[in-house]
C-alpha cells in the first residue's frame, strides 16, 4: 500500500534518459518503452530510495508552483501507477535503513 | 503522468529526430581487423585510436545528450584489449548495447564475459554456408569454423544473436543452405545484397555484387526481409530520408563524428570539440545540409516508377555518387528485381487462384 511515508526507488534493470526535460524509460531488452511528463520526470529523478513521497511532494510543490494537495495527489498517483508496472519499487523505509 | 501506448517507440524516435538528439550511435572502436574481406567498405582515416578514457568521456557526453542504443563495431572490436572495460562502462551508463563482430577472436572466456555483460544484441558476419566460401571471402583459412563456434557459444542465453550476410556473386548459390544453417544454429539470418563502394571511393567491392540475372535466379520471391521495401507501409518520401545526422550518428576510432557509417562526411572531431558543440551548438555546414534535405530534393527518385519497390539508402547513394540526392545504381537493380519478383508472384497467385476456382466449379 503506497502512502506519503513510502520511499520510492527506481527499479534496477531499466535504462532511462532525460530528453528535453522528459524522461524516456526502456526495459533492458529494449522491448518496452514509457515516457513521463514533466512533473512525472521530476518525481522520477527524486525517486532515489532516500526521500519519502511527502518530501518529494514538497519539492514538487516548490518547483512547479502547485498546491500541496495537488502535489500529494500527483506523487501518490505516480508511485501507484509505476509500482504496478514494476518500474518503481516502493518501500516503507529509506534505502539507507 | 506515464504513457506507454503501443506506437510510443515511433513517437519517441520521432521526437529524437525532430530535436536532433542521437538515439542510436554506432561507435567504431577500431579499424584493426584480423580478416581481409573482399567486399569490405571500411578504410581507415589515419587517425590515432581513442584511449579507453577518451571513449568513456565520449560515452558520458552521449548519455547526457540522451543516446540510448549504442553499437560497437569496427574493424573487429575484439582486437581491442580494453573492449570489456569499455563495454562495462557503457552498460553502467545505461546504454542498450549491440556488439558487431566477425566472431573469430572469441574464446570460451570471452563468451563467459559477454554472457555476464548481456548486450541486447550480438551481430555476427557470416559469408557462406560452407567453409570454403566464407574463407574465400574473408581470405583467412579457418575463419568459418571459428565464427560458427562463437555463434554456437552465444546462442540460447537471452542475448539476441543475429547473423548478417551480404549476398555476393560468391555466396548466392548457397542461399538455401545458409537458411538451413541459420535454422540449425537457432538464429535469424539477415541476408541481403548490400554491397557498396569503399569509403575512399574505390569501387573494388562492386565486382562481387549480384547481377539482376543472379537475383532472379537465386533470390526467393517470398522472403519478407528481401521484399521489405515492396511490402513496406511507409510512403517512399518517408523511406528515402533517413535518421542519419539527426537521431543517428557514427563515431570513428579516432573520434571523428560522421552522420552514419555509410556517410564518410566528417562533421567534427571529439578531440577538439564536445559532442554537444558538434551536434547542436555549432553543427557543420554539411550536417545542416543533410538535416535540411527533403524528399523534394531527390529529383530522380521522386519521379521514378520503381520507387515503391526501392529501399534507397542515402549513405550508399553518397558512396556511389559522392552526392546525397541522386539515385543508387545498386538500389535501382534491387528495386527492379523486387518489381519483377512481385509481378511473377502475382502471376503465380492468379493462376493458382483460377485453377482452384476451376476445381470448385467442377
Ligand atoms: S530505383 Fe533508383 S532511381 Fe528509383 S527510387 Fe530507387 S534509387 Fe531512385
Amino acid at each position: 500500500m503506497v502512502s506519503l511515508h513510502s520511499y520510492p526507488a527506481r527499479s534496477d534493470g531499466l535504462v532511462w534518459r532525460m530528453v528535453d526535460g522528459e524522461v524516456v524509460i526502456l526495459t533492458t531488452d529494449g522491448n518496452e518503452i514509457h515516457t513521463l511528463n514533466r512533473v512525472g520526470s521530476a518525481i522520477w529523478e527524486l525517486s532515489d530510495g532516500m526521500k519519502n513521497l511527502e518530501e518529494i511532494a514538497s519539492l514538487i510543490c516548490d518547483r512547479f508552483e502547485v498546491s500541496s494537495e495537488e502535489s500529494y495527489a500527483d506523487v501518490l498517483e505516480f508511485a501507484e501507477e509505476l509500482s504496478l508496472k514494476n518500474i518503481l519499487q516502493v518501500k516503507e523505509g529509506s534505502s539507507d535503513d | 503522468m506515464i504513457r506507454s501506448p503501443p506506437r510510443l517507440v515511433e513517437e519517441v524516435v520521432n521526437r529524437y529526430v525532430e530535436r536532433c538528439i542521437p538515439y542510436a550511435v554506432m561507435f567504431e572502436l577500431t579499424y584493426e581487423c584480423n580478416l581481409k574481406c573482399r567486399h569490405c567498405y571500411v578504410t581507415g582515416d589515419g587517425g590515432v585510436e581513442l584511449s579507453s578514457d577518451e571513449i568513456k568521456g565520449i560515452l558520458d557526453q552521449l548519455a547526457e545528450m540522451g543516446a540510448i542504443f549504442l553499437a560497437f563495431t569496427g574493424g573487429e572490436i575484439f582486437t581491442r584489449e580494453d573492449i570489456f572495460e569499455i563495454a562495462w562502462y557503457a552498460k553502467r551508463k545505461g546504454f542498450l548495447l549491440t556488439f558487431m563482430s566477425n566472431g573469430t577472436l572469441i574464446t570460451p572466456e570471452t563468451i563467459r564475459e559477454i554472457k555476464k555483460l548481456k548486450p541486447v544484441k550480438f551481430e555476427f558476419s557470416l559469408y557462406g554456408a560452407r567453409a570454403e566460401t566464407h574463407d574465400y571471402i574473408t581470405r583467412v583459412d579457418g575463419s568459418f569454423k571459428r565464427t560458427i563456434e562463437a555463434i554456437r557459444g552465444l546462442t540460447g542465453d537471452g542475448i539476441e544473436v543475429t547473423v548478417k550476410t551480404i549476398l555476393t556473386n560468391s555466396n548466392i548459390r548457397e542461399y538455401n543452405e545458409m537458411e538451413t544453417l541459420a535454422r540449425e544454429l537457432g538464429i535469424h539470418p539477415r541476408m541481403n545484397p548490400g554491397l557498396s563502394p569503399r569509403r575512399d571511393g574505390s569501387s573494388e567491392p562492386l565486382q562481387y555484387d549480384l547481377s539482376f540475372e543472379e537475383m532472379v535466379e537465386y533470390l526467393p520471391e517470398d522472403d519478407g526481409d528481401l521484399m521489405l521495401g515492396y511490402l513496406s507501409e511507409k510512403k517512399t518520401s518517408e523511406r528515402f530520408i533517413c535518421k542519419a545526422g539527426k537521431a543517428g550518428c557514427c563515431i570513428s576510432p579516432s573520434g571523428i563524428v560522421y552522420p552514419c557509417v555509410m556517410m564518410p562526411i566528417p562533421v567534427g572531431d571529439l578531440r577538439e570539440k564536445s559532442f554537444k558543440e558538434i551536434w547542436h551548438t555549432n553543427p557543420a555546414r554539411e550536417l545542416k545540409r543533410l538535416r535540411n534535405l527533403r524528399s523534394d530534393d531527390l529529383t530522380t527518385c521522386n519521379t521514378c516508377d520503381l520507387a515503391p519497390y526501392c529501399i534507397r539508402c542515402p549513405g550508399v547513394v553518397y558512396l556511389e555518387t559522392g552526392d546525397l540526392t541522386g539515385a543508387s545504381s545498386s538500389a535501382c537493380r534491387y528495386a527492379e528485381w523486387r518489381r519483377y519478383s512481385g509481378d511473377q508472384r502475382d502471376m503465380v497467385l492468379q493462376s493458382t487462384g483460377s485453377a482452384l476456382l476451376g476445381q470448385t466449379v467442377l
